[in-house]
């Protein structure tokens, strides 16, 4: 059965139920209104992002839903990016965080992570000017502040 | 949107991927914003060691009062740095132990573990102070003492008994004398799970009247003298909400006997799990005389090295709980058969841990069909008992395959473990063409163990590496040859993947 979803900027996207279901706030909202015909609005998400979301979902389509895992340290890995998800985050950075944005307010679990394992991956390696350079952030610190911040995490540092 | 203003949340969900504490550390360098998430990550666990060098790894005490409030678990070993209590004295003419309390009362300590204080170790009144100002916050306690020889602490077991939230108590080594009795006992009547681990008695420790009914999961093993034998057996009878009980002292003959009288007697009405350790060399008949008795349906048992056989398998069918276990260890259980093996894995829909022993090929086949869809570590072995030309055997192994391909969950797979002759080390061929890709639903697995030697092709190993995603390490030789053996591993390495070929 299709479903057609609405992005912000009024485009209209038909897609399988099975695609859509990627998103469990999709999912959820499908559960509640029963079998239905009328469009979803998803009034945070512009239809270039939505599309680029779907692109994700349909080709994800089969993969089973990602269980909850315990055991797994709650620091998690960024280099076991499959090669497809890494092809499709290479895009610039206004949309890797727009992405990310909507795959937290969509609810996709798998994409959410594999956006912030791209951002990590930027990071990793980067001195606090470079990680700055890179993501065109601005050093909000008083110089006095960054010094005191420096001094007490020197014992997490590198030596 | 960029970087900066990223709404706190997805910026946490980042630190997440960030594992290096450097680099946590530099990342709470970069803006306010970044500051104020990546700050979380970096205090949220603090380990204090003694190091040979002179530089500190962990913060001072003038910044761990800054930052208390983010502090979730502290892990002090050999080691209570001085300036943690100097900081009293820093702020003024406040007495050092009151200003620790002023320092800790902020922050929320959910768990505390103390390895190996020396005998010498003074820091106990510091952490009694610490455990009492979190009594109502601390899950976890663990402590392991460095030897035998322990200062009397009865202060530190009374603030532990006030932990009204602990969940679990962890003791290793270390010992307890005649005068620290009482407070000791009550400290192990605090958790939920109590772990006694090496422990020796000196003198008797009276717990007449005493009931237990918080411990819920009791583990002890290795006690070391017969006053800490006969402590743990009359704590055991106490525990009337028992439902995991892990006992290691030598079951046979006497601590056996008391076991199944306790049994009998319904001492435990809720224990359904039950672990034996393997050096217990436990008889059919008393495992079966066990099973008979509990009144809960069985959710684990390990019984590892036992007799297990006949009379137990038959009482675990007949009293229904191929229907409730859900962990099942019989590993190196000489007494469990091939078809046993096949009647557990058709027969018993929760299981998701399990170890048994060796199962053949033609067993497999002839069986009905396996049910475990919800194993995550199944380690068995499969054997081989049909020739290699066998014009069969490509299509009786597709039907193995599909057996395995149930468990779509599993996270650990060893399909031929155990150490044999030469001529038993043959297991399943893991090629596409014998039908290894029916099992192209093992999304989660993560590690993968096979003994013996495979023949397989690039494309096999593309295919592995391709379907299961989530793998971390394989064991096991992918080819006899060497030659061939080397870019096969490389595919799996440059994943990220790392494999064990016995060399």
């Amino acid at each position: 059965m299709p479903v057609t979803l609405v992005s912000l900027d009024n485009e209209n996207y038909v897609v399988d139920k099975e695609v859509a279901e990627r998103s469990i706030l999709i999912k959820n909202m499908l559960e509640d209104v029963g079998e239905t015909d009328s469009p979803i609005p998803l009034p945070n998400v512009t239809s270039t992002v939505l599309k680029k979301v779907i692109e994700y979902c349909e080709h994800h389509r089969n993969d089973p839903i990602q269980v909850p895992d315990e055991t797994d340290d709650p620091r998690k890995r960024s280099n076991d990016i499959e090669e497809w998800d890494m092809k499709f985050m290479q895009v610039d950075q206004e949309m890797l965080f727009e992405i990310i944005l909507a795959a937290n307010y969509l609810d996709i679990k798998p994409l959410l992570d594999v956006g912030c394992k791209t951002v990590a991956n930027i990071i990793k390696g980067k001195t606090p000017e470079e990680i700055r350079k890179a993501f065109n952030i601005v050093n909000d610190f008083t110089p006095e502040e960054e010094a005191q911040i420096r001094k007490e995490n020197e014992w997490a540092e590198d030596r | 949107m960029n970087a900066q203003n990223l709404p706190p949340e997805i910026l946490e969900h980042i630190s997440l991927f960030i594992e290096c504490r450097p680099q946590i550390s530099r990342c709470a360098r970069v803006c306010r914003a970044w500051h104020a998430t990546f700050i979380r990550s970096l205090f949220y666990k603090i380990d204090v060691q003694s190091l040979s060098c002179t530089e500190k790894k962990y913060p001072t005490g003038a910044v761990l009062g800054r930052y208390c409030h983010l502090i979730r678990s502290v892990n002090f070993q050999r080691h209570f740095p001085p300036d943690y209590l100097e900081l009293g004295r820093q702020l003024g003419s406040i007495p050092p132990t009151t200003a620790w309390q002023l320092l800790l009362q902020k922050c929320q300590l959910f768990s505390l573990i103390i390895s190996q204080p020396h005998t010498s170790f003074s820091g106990f009144g510091s952490l009694a102070t610490l455990i009492s100002n979190h009594a109502s916050t601390l899950t976890e306690i663990q402590i392991s003492f460095h030897d035998k020889s322990v200062p009397i602490i009865t202060h530190f077991w009374n603030e532990i008994a006030q932990c009204t939230q602990l969940q679990r108590l962890t003791i290793r080594k270390g010992s307890v004398i005649g005068s620290e009795a009482e407070a000791f006992t009550q400290a192990c009547s605090t958790p939920t799970t109590l772990e006694i681990y090496g422990m020796s008695l000196l003198g008797g420790l009276g717990v007449d009247g005493l009931k237990w009914p918080r411990v819920k999961r009791l583990c002890c093993s290795n006690l070391l003298n017969a006053p800490a034998v006969r402590f743990v057996k009359a704590v055991i009878s106490r525990c009337s909400n028992l439902k995991f009980l892990y006992w290691s002292m030598d079951m046979h003959g006497d601590a056996m006997r008391t076991f199944s009288e306790y049994l009998a007697a319904n001492t435990w009405p809720l224990l359904d799990s039950l672990h034996f350790r393997s050096d217990s060399y436990l008889q059919d008949s008393e495992l079966f005389r066990v099973l008979d008795t509990l009144t809960k349906p069985l959710v684990l048992l390990r019984a590892p090295r036992s007799d297990f056989s006949t009379l137990s398998f038959n009482s675990m069918r007949g009293r229904g709980f191929f229907t409730s276990i859900r962990d099942l260890n019989l590993n190196r259980c000489l007494g469990v058969t091939s078809a046993m093996i096949q009647e557990i894995l058709s027969s018993c829909p929760l299981l998701e841990v399990c170890f048994l022993g060796r199962i053949r090929i033609s067993d497999i086949i002839c069986g009905k069909p396996w049910i475990c869809g919800r194993m995550r570590n199944l380690c068995i072995n499969i054997d081989v008992d049909s020739a290699v030309n066998d014009p069969d055997f490509i299509e009786q192994q597709h039907k193995v395959f599909k057996q395995l391909s149930v468990m779509k969950l599993v996270e650990k797979l060893a399909i031929n473990h155990e150490k044999t002759d030469i001529q038993s080390t043959r297991t399943l061929d893991l090629r596409l063409e014998s039908g290894l890709g029916l099992l192209t639903g093992f999304s989660q697995l993560k590690e993968f163990w096979f003994k013996g030697d495979q023949r397989m092709t690039l494309e096999d190993v593309h295919w592995l590496a391709n379907n299961f995603k989530r793998l971390r390490h394989l064991s096991g030789r992918l080819h006899v040859d060497e030659e061939i053996l080397k870019p096969l591993k490389n595919v799996l390495t440059e994943r990220g993947i790392s494999v064990y070929d016995g060399n």
